[in-house]
């Protein structure tokens, strides 16, 4: 599962709107916010599932 | 260039202890080996820590593009360029595709570089020969831009006194030295120290920009009126320009032969994965701090061209240069820059050294002893800077942008990697057709008239789609049926 888990890394493209708030635009809140949440779930994964990351494929 | 030397006489003294830290640091590096083989010199004996192992890997990752280069690319395109951040972090998240699996193999083999590992899993001459060419044409590149940075920089803080090509030289010395004294763990405890320097200097020099410029919020007045382009609605361009990049950097820097020897000399897993996790968090005490200070800078230094918006940072700080302490604000931004630099050039000329031993010569000297090997790697090192050297002063620039596709090239050597580790029944064939046809269609839109950029995508990625497809298209029809 976690092969594809770079597919979210698209979640970050900017889709919404230029608006500013305080002084930056409403999309970087949002890309940020989700790149932030990918790099929460990537050290939950390091920490806890690092034995799922070697699982068998064949 | 300047004819005033940016740094107090305090601040080059500051600098010269600094470099002499370094040759010290080769010595005890030196005085530390156990002994006189391959492992112990590359690997550094396969036995660092967390410590050692973050620093090395987060100096190595973050090149001297990172301080000046990225702080320009800010300034030029704006809040776009917190796809920086994003990439950052997914280079970690490539890590994780093949690392838990090869760590366990690297440690049962003995795997040195990443030659080792594509020959003892495809067992296939010619398809680890590419492999290694193409991963020391990428760090060759690396060498080079890093040296070329590195000349301008000493040439502009002390104001000339050191011209470009002295620069080069000097410093190319300091790192040859110390990488021949003590190898791999010499490289690791310098990029331990340069690693500090970096973080350290980054988080002072943010926090005296907030102070002192302001943050984006107090500046939002100012952006409208001098930077409201920064502000322009997002393109379906700039969308696949933002996908393009996430996907060239995850699949290329993640493949690095000195990260992938990082991993190799990783102590133990649990080292490992804690080294991991802090390289995950780093983007956002590096690369974001760059950014919104090159933001705020683009606010109160507005038309600035590449060139200049590339010494943004250090505008910013010498205009603030009457307050009190502002001088080692500077001198530690340029130990920094200088530091970046140098934690980059060490590990790819180390990582060279090692291929062309490891994958080459021993590869057709077979009855070397390690020692004698070794020793062939030091010689090699020596050799390799010389030549970089060479070209960093004398490469005419009109072949520049050759140089700068490494990334486009290197991305495919990720699915001989990524798969590899995961995939037993993937042959060597279907991988090395895939990276001849992938490699192939990037150079056809690289070397042509066609566009470099194809539908908006990077040559790379358009080759990476093929490279797969062919991977997957031979495995299928052929490999399924025995016909290999």
């Amino acid at each position: 599962m976690f092969k594809f888990s770079f597919i979210l890394l698209f979640l970050t493209i900017p889709f919404f709107s230029s608006d500013i708030y305080y002084g930056i635009p409403l999309w970087a809140y949002i890309s940020l916010g989700i790149t932030i949440l990918y790099a929460l779930s990537l050290i939950f994964v390091i920490e806890k599932k690092w034995h799922s990351l070697k699982e068998k494929h064949d | 260039m300047t004819n005033q030397a940016l740094l107090s006489e305090t601040g080059i003294w500051f600098l010269v202890g600094y470099l002499l830290s370094l040759i010290l640091i080769g010595v005890i590096g030196k005085f530390a080996s156990k002994e006189e083989s391959l492992e112990d010199f590359y690997l550094g004996g396969k036995g660092f820590g967390v410590g050692v192992l973050f620093l090395t890997m987060y100096a190595t990752q973050y090149s001297g593009n990172s301080l000046i280069g990225f702080a320009g690319s800010a300034y030029r395109n704006g809040w776009f360029f917190l796809v920086g951040v994003t990439f950052m972090i997914a280079i970690v998240a490539g890590y994780l595709l093949y690392a838990p699996k090869l760590y366990p193999l690297s440690q049962k083999h003995r795997f040195i570089t990443v030659g080792d590992y594509i020959n003892f899993r495809y067992k296939h001459p010619t398809l680890t020969y590419i492999i290694v060419a193409i991963s020391i044409f990428a760090l060759s590149n690396y060498m080079l831009t890093n040296l070329k940075a590195i000349g301008y920089v000493m040439s502009y803080v002390t104001g000339g006194a050191i011209g470009f090509s002295e620069g080069i030289i000097f410093m190319a010395f300091i790192m040859v030295i110390y990488e021949t004294l003590g190898g791999m763990r010499s490289v690791a405890w310098t990029d331990a120290i340069q690693g500090i320097l970096l973080l350290v200097g980054v988080i002072i020099i943010f926090s005296v920009v907030m102070i002192h410029y302001g943050t984006p919020a107090q500046n939002a007045t100012l952006f409208l009126e001098t930077q409201a382009d920064i502000f322009t609605p997002i393109t379906l361009q700039n969308q696949i320009t933002w996908a393009s990049i996430l996907i060239l950097i995850f699949f290329g820097i993640s493949v690095y032969p000195q990260a992938i020897q990082r991993i190799y000399s990783a102590k133990n897993e649990f080292t490992l994965r804690r080294s991991f996790s802090l390289m995950i968090i780093m983007p956002l005490l590096t690369t974001l701090p760059l950014l919104i200070i090159a933001i705020v800078g683009s606010a109160h230094f507005p038309d600035l061209d590449k060139t200049q918006s590339e010494q943004i940072i250090l505008l910013m700080l010498n205009k603030l240069n009457n307050i009190e302490g502002m001088s080692i604000v500077i001198t530690l931004f340029v130990a920094a820059a200088i530091a970046a630099i140098m934690s980059t050039v060490d590990s790819a000329m180390l990582a060279i050294a090692s291929l062309f031993t490891q994958d080459i010569y021993h590869k057709r000297n077979t009855q070397a002893s390690q020692r004698k090997l070794t020793y062939i790697g030091k010689l090699f090192s020596w050799f390799i800077m010389a030549f970089m050297v060479v070209l960093a002063i004398y490469l005419p620039s009109t072949i520049w942008w050759l140089i700068q596709m490494k990334l486009e090239i290197l991305v495919h050597i990720a699915p001989a990697i990524m798969l590899g580790v995961h995939y037993k029944n993937i042959s060597s064939k279907s991988i090395l057709y895939g990276l001849l046809v992938g490699v192939s269609i990037t150079l056809l839109f690289l070397l042509t008239p066609l566009p470099s950029k194809p539908f908006g995508f990077h040559a790379g990625v358009i080759g990476l789609l093929f490279n797969f497809l062919t991977l997957y298209l031979h495995h299928n029809i052929f490999s399924k049926k025995g016909i290999v």
